[in-house]
């Protein structure tokens, strides 16, 4: 009955950590929705669901990589995208988009080496939410 | 005698049949392919997290560089989430012209996909003829968006503007002739719809063509029927979509059975495969470009005969025209605040799917109502499909490696993101 379904994280109100799953069943033609929160925000926890779909193993070692969430019952639960090695969880919101090592060749050495990241932050728009009137004729001020 | 181990090859990074930079661990046993474990990620860029620091409008772009093989099939399920969540409508014109486009690009992707796996296999010859029919329409592309790959020409609300009205043309230079010119700008004095439609006439005439070079070739056949079967059960439990599980005989396309845009008003078959091998797949293809073709005759016809607008008046989401700006103190101001801060989506979230040439790719949008996204989520259908690689390889011989990886048809940007 089920077939395409894939995991998904966001930072959320409220508990930090959860796994959104799509779910479409091709008899219904229906497409459903599932967020699952985890309780513990230092180390996340939560169920998988690979048993029940076969397809999500991979989404689950990308939300495991990604956002550390930790998947109990998954028995393959390795970094899937990001480096050899790796350290932290990148698409948490608290991890800088420039990470924080650079990898270049260093001719002394004779090697490849990691260094800390030598990019400044920079934010070209800043990030704005807007007040529900925001710009209508009778809201100025 | 000595006892024989299994043992552990890498395949790729760099291989020139891994489509990009895909390291596959095989664990052979003699020539038997005992364990497939593929690593990506040598290509993660992090689209999704770059999103979440970009406008929304500054995004378009990057779905281009996904799967860099169908590019505006990507910008069109972005553009689907983002309407989604503001509700914006978009022009019937726009409509069809995406429709267009996005068989164009369909047709793009499956010459290459065809024409690279049997190139793998070793057959050098299709990919030279596939390759020629691309580069028309990497030309329509140019044509439209003024890029022959990255076109970042769907915007939320429509597309960038309107088909242009004349061709570009081959000039004289001392490479080419009078006479070459004559043969190559043939096909280019009127419009980019009546090239287009010139294009569409020649093409089942090329399909053709393939299907000789393969569909009956005896070595094609040897290296792909009952390669990498999958029954239907196990493609719908590994999250398989597009060609990979209507070759298994699944009947499912987004495009009829959840239909978006205006293919509810066009006229198509979906075909299905019945073993759900490489060949199967292969055939499915084959016949998707026939139908695209026949997709894009019908759009061409449309567009001929409705002009209209093809973006959104809603100068909230969609720029003002240059006139009206430079003329219009309101317009200005609207053009200003959308290139400097950009639009704002309502708070929530939207998921939008389309049919790609791969499968379905769709993009998961979730908004807190600031001019960026919180939070973006590819589901790009080469990383559904490159996870069921390890069950399709097993029990293969190491040859058929390369025939699977074809089959699936793996552009590693769009599996790594």
């Amino acid at each position: 009955m089920s077939g395409i379904d894939y995991l998904e994280h966001t930072n959320w109100q409220g508990k930090r950590f959860a796994a959104v799953i799509q779910l479409i069943s091709f008899t219904h033609n229906w497409r459903v929705r599932v967020r699952v929160f985890a309780e513990d925000e230092t180390f996340p926890v939560l169920p998988s669901v690979t048993s029940i779909w076969n397809g999500a193993n991979w989404y689950e070692r990308e939300a495991f990589d990604l956002y550390g969430i930790h998947f109990d019952g998954h028995n393959d639960l390795r970094r899937m995208l990001t480096d050899y090695g790796f350290i932290g969880h990148p698409f948490r919101k608290d991890f800088p988009i420039s990470g924080y090592v650079e990898m270049r060749y260093d001719a002394g050495q004779k090697r490849v080496i990691y260094q800390p990241v030598t990019i400044e932050p920079r934010e070209v728009t800043p990030r704005i939410v807007r007040e529900s009137q925001y710009g209508k004729a009778n809201s100025r001020g | 005698m000595a006892e024989i181990k299994n043992y552990t090859i890498n395949f790729g990074p760099a291989h020139p049949a891994a489509h990009g930079v895909l390291r596959l661990v095989l664990e052979l046993d003699g020539e038997v392919v005992v364990r497939a474990d593929p690593h990506i990620g040598l290509l993660h860029r992090g689209t999704e997290k770059l999103c979440e620091t970009r406008t929304w409008l500054q995004s378009v772009p990057y779905m281009d560089r996904l799967d860099y093989m169908s590019m505006m099939c990507n910008e069109h399920a972005y553009c689907l989430a983002i309407e989604k969540l503001l509700g914006q409508e978009v022009p019937i014109r726009a409509q069809y012209i995406r429709v267009m486009m996005d068989e164009v690009t369909r047709i793009l992707n499956h010459l290459l996909n065809v024409g690279a796996q049997a190139l793998d296999i070793g057959a050098m010859t299709m990919v030279l003829y596939t390759f020629r029919e691309r580069e028309d329409l990497f030309d329509v592309y140019e044509a439209v968006s003024g890029a022959r790959m990255h076109a970042a020409y769907y915007r939320p609300g429509g597309v960038y503007r309107d088909l242009p009205n004349r061709m570009p043309q081959y000039q004289l230079n001392k490479f080419k002739s009078a006479d070459d010119l004559k043969v190559l700008n043939k096909a280019r004095d009127g419009s980019l719809l009546d090239f287009l439609d010139d294009f569409t006439q020649r093409f089942p005439g090329y399909v053709d063509d393939y299907e000789t070079l393969l569909t009956d070739n005896r070595i094609w056949k040897q290296r792909t029927v009952d390669i990498g079967v999958v029954s239907p059960e196990r493609a719908m439990q590994l999250g398989m979509t597009g060609p990979m599980l209507r070759g298994s005989g699944v009947e499912w396309d987004l495009r009829k059975k959840q239909p978006y845009e205006v293919y509810d008003k066009l006229d198509f078959d979906i075909p299905v495969g019945t073993n759900g091998d490489c060949y199967d797949r292969y055939l499915v293809r084959i016949e998707e470009m026939r139908q695209s073709n026949r997709i894009v005759r019908q759009c061409i016809a449309w567009l001929r005969a409705n002009p209209g607008p093809v973006i959104t008046d809603n100068h909230k989401v969609a720029p003002p025209s240059r006139e009206a700006m430079k003329s219009n103190m309101e317009e200005l101001i609207h053009h200003f605040k959308l290139f400097t801060e950009g639009m704002h989506v309502p708070a929530g979230e939207a998921y939008a799917a389309i049919e790609h040439p791969k499968g379905e790719f769709g993009v998961w949008a979730v908004s807190d109502g600031a001019n960026k996204p919180y939070r973006i989520k590819l589901r790009s259908p080469g990383f559904a499909h490159l996870a069921a690689v390890n069950e399709m390889m097993t029990g293969h011989m190491i040859a058929d490696v390369t025939a699977i990886i074809g089959t699936i048809d793996l552009v590693l940007g769009d599996t790594d993101r």
